[in-house]
C-alpha cells in the first residue's frame, strides 16, 4: 500500500513540486503587504543593489553631455528667477508676519538617486539609493522637483523601493486648486491620470492645477500632481471624470526626494 | 557543482542584461524578458523539475531585488513557464523548428498572461486591452529574442 503511494508520488513528483511552488508563490503574493515581507524585500534589495549600478553608469555617461548643456541653460534661468523669488519671498514674509500665519512648508527631505526603474514597464516601481540609514521608512512620500512621484514601500539599509504613480494599482487623493474639488487619481495606460466620480456641478477647467489633498496619512498637502487637460462630462450622468497630465515624468527620472517629515 | 556555478553566472548575466540593455531595447514600453528566456532554456535543457525550481528561485530573486509591485508574481509566472518548458526537453531536435517555436511562444504567452492578468487585477483594463497592449506584444518580442538566443546557445548543443 505504502509502496504504491510512494511510487505514485515519485511518478508525479514534478507535478507535486509544481503545485507546492505555485501555492508558495500565492502565499507570498497574498502576504505582500505584511511588514515582515516588505522588510525582507528591502534587505534583499540591498544585497542585490549592485546589479543596478552598471545600468546607472551607462545612463549617467550617455546623459552627461546633454544634461550639462541643459543645466547651463537652467542655471541661467534660475539665476534670473532667483532674484524675482527673493523679492517675492521677502514680500511673502512681510505679509505672513502681518497675517500671523505660521510657515507650514518646512518639509524635511532627503535627496536620492534612482538606481533602477524595473525590468517590466507594467510593474512600476523605482529603486532609490537611500534606506534605513538615512531615516527612510515605508509609506513616505517621494517627490521630484516637478511634483509627486509615489511612496516608499520596502526599505533596506541602503536602498528603498518606491511605488510610483504610473503603477495602475496606485491611488492618490487629490484636490483641484481653483475649484477645491476632491477626488482620487489613478494612472491609466494612455499616459495620463484619471479622476472619476467628481460631482457634475463642479466647475473644473482645463489647465487647472491638481495638488495632493492632504487627506492622507502618507502624502502632505499641496504637492503638485499635474494639470487638468480634459473633462469628460455626460449630460445624463451626475458625475464627471477629469484627465490629468502629471507634472513629473517617471520614465526620465534620475533624482528624487523623500519627505521624512512634514 | 560546476553546472550550478555556470547557472549562477548566467543568472547574474541575465539580470544585468535585463537591467542595462532591457530599457534600451524597449519599444513603446514593450521589452523582452531575458530572465524568462533563461528560465525557459533551463527547462528545455534540464526538464520540468529543474525548470520549475529555477523559475521559482529566479522569479523570487527578481521580485525581491526591487522590480515589482507584487512580490511572488514573477515567481508564480516563471515557475509555470519553467515547468512547461520542461516538456520540451529533448524535443529540440525531434520537433521541426516551427512547432518548437510555436510551443515556446505559447509558454511565453501563458507566462505573460498569468503575470499581467494578476498584476492588473485591480486596474480598469479589460482583458482584451491587457492582451493587446501588454501580453501579446511582450510575448512576441520575447519570443523573437528567444529564437535568436536559441540559435546562438541551443540548449541541446551546449
Amino acid at each position: 500500500m505504502w509502496r504504491k503511494i510512494l511510487s505514485l508520488l515519485f511518478d508525479f513528483y514534478d507535478y507535486l513540486l509544481l503545485v507546492f511552488l505555485l501555492i508558495l508563490s500565492f502565499i507570498i503574493l497574498f502576504m505582500n503587504e505584511a511588514p515582515q515581507i516588505r522588510s525582507l524585500q528591502g534587505d534583499i534589495a540591498d544585497v542585490f543593489a549592485f546589479v543596478h549600478y552598471p545600468g546607472m553608469w551607462i545612463n549617467d555617461l550617455s546623459g552627461l553631455l546633454k544634461e550639462n548643456e541643459e543645466l547651463k541653460q537652467e542655471n541661467l534661468q534660475l539665476k534670473l528667477q532667483n532674484i524675482e523669488f527673493k523679492e517675492a519671498y521677502l514680500e511673502n514674509q512681510r505679509l505672513k508676519r502681518m497675517l500671523g500665519f505660521m510657515d507650514s512648508t518646512h518639509y524635511e527631505i532627503i535627496p536620492a538617486k534612482v538606481i533602477n526603474r524595473g525590468t517590466s514597464p507594467a510593474m512600476n516601481s523605482i529603486l532609490l539609493n537611500v534606506g534605513k540609514r538615512q531615516g527612510i521608512k515605508p509609506n513616505m512620500t517621494v517627490i521630484s522637483t516637478k511634483g509627486i512621484i509615489g511612496k516608499t514601500i520596502a526599505v533596506g539599509d541602503k536602498t528603498t523601493q518606491c511605488q510610483v504613480f504610473t503603477d495602475v494599482n496606485f491611488r492618490l487623493s487629490v484636490k483641484f486648486q481653483s475649484s477645491r474639488v476632491l477626488g482620487i487619481a489613478q494612472w491609466t495606460p494612455n499616459g495620463s491620470a484619471l479622476v472619476r466620480e467628481i460631482p457634475g456641478t463642479a466647475k473644473i477647467k482645463p489647465g487647472e492645477l491638481v495638488l495632493t489633498s492632504g487627506y492622507s496619512q502618507i502624502y502632505p498637502p499641496n504637492i503638485i500632481v499635474g494639470e487638468v487637460i480634459e473633462i469628460i462630462k455626460n449630460e445624463n450622468e451626475p458625475y464627471q471624470s477629469v484627465i490629468i497630465k502629471t507634472s513629473a515624468d517617471v520614465n526620465s527620472l534620475e533624482e528624487a526626494f523623500v519627505i521624512l517629515s512634514y | 557543482m560546476n553546472k550550478i556555478l555556470v547557472l549562477i553566472g548566467f543568472s547574474l548575466l541575465a539580470v544585468l542584461i535585463q537591467v542595462t540593455v532591457g530599457p534600451w531595447l524597449s519599444i513603446a514600453d514593450i521589452r523582452p524578458d531575458f530572465i524568462l528566456i533563461l528560465v525557459m532554456l533551463v527547462g528545455i535543457k534540464y526538464g520540468r523539475v529543474p525548470g520549475e525550481t529555477y523559475g521559482f528561485v529566479f522569479g523570487m530573486i527578481v521580485d525581491f531585488i526591487g522590480i515589482g509591485s507584487f512580490l511572488g508574481l514573477s515567481a508564480l509566472a516563471k515557475t509555470f513557464a519553467g515547468f512547461l518548458a520542461g516538456f520540451l526537453k529533448g524535443r529540440r531536435t525531434r520537433l521541426n523548428s516551427f512547432t518548437f517555436y510555436l510551443f515556446s511562444g505559447l509558454i511565453i504567452f501563458i507566462h505573460y498572461a498569468i503575470f499581467y492578468l494578476i498584476n492588473f487585477h485591480s486596474a480598469d483594463h479589460s482583458i482584451q486591452f491587457t492582451a493587446v497592449r501588454y501580453i501579446i506584444p511582450d510575448a512576441v518580442y520575447t519570443l523573437v529574442i528567444f529564437i535568436i538566443f536559441d540559435y546562438l546557445f541551443s540548449p541541446d548543443n551546449v
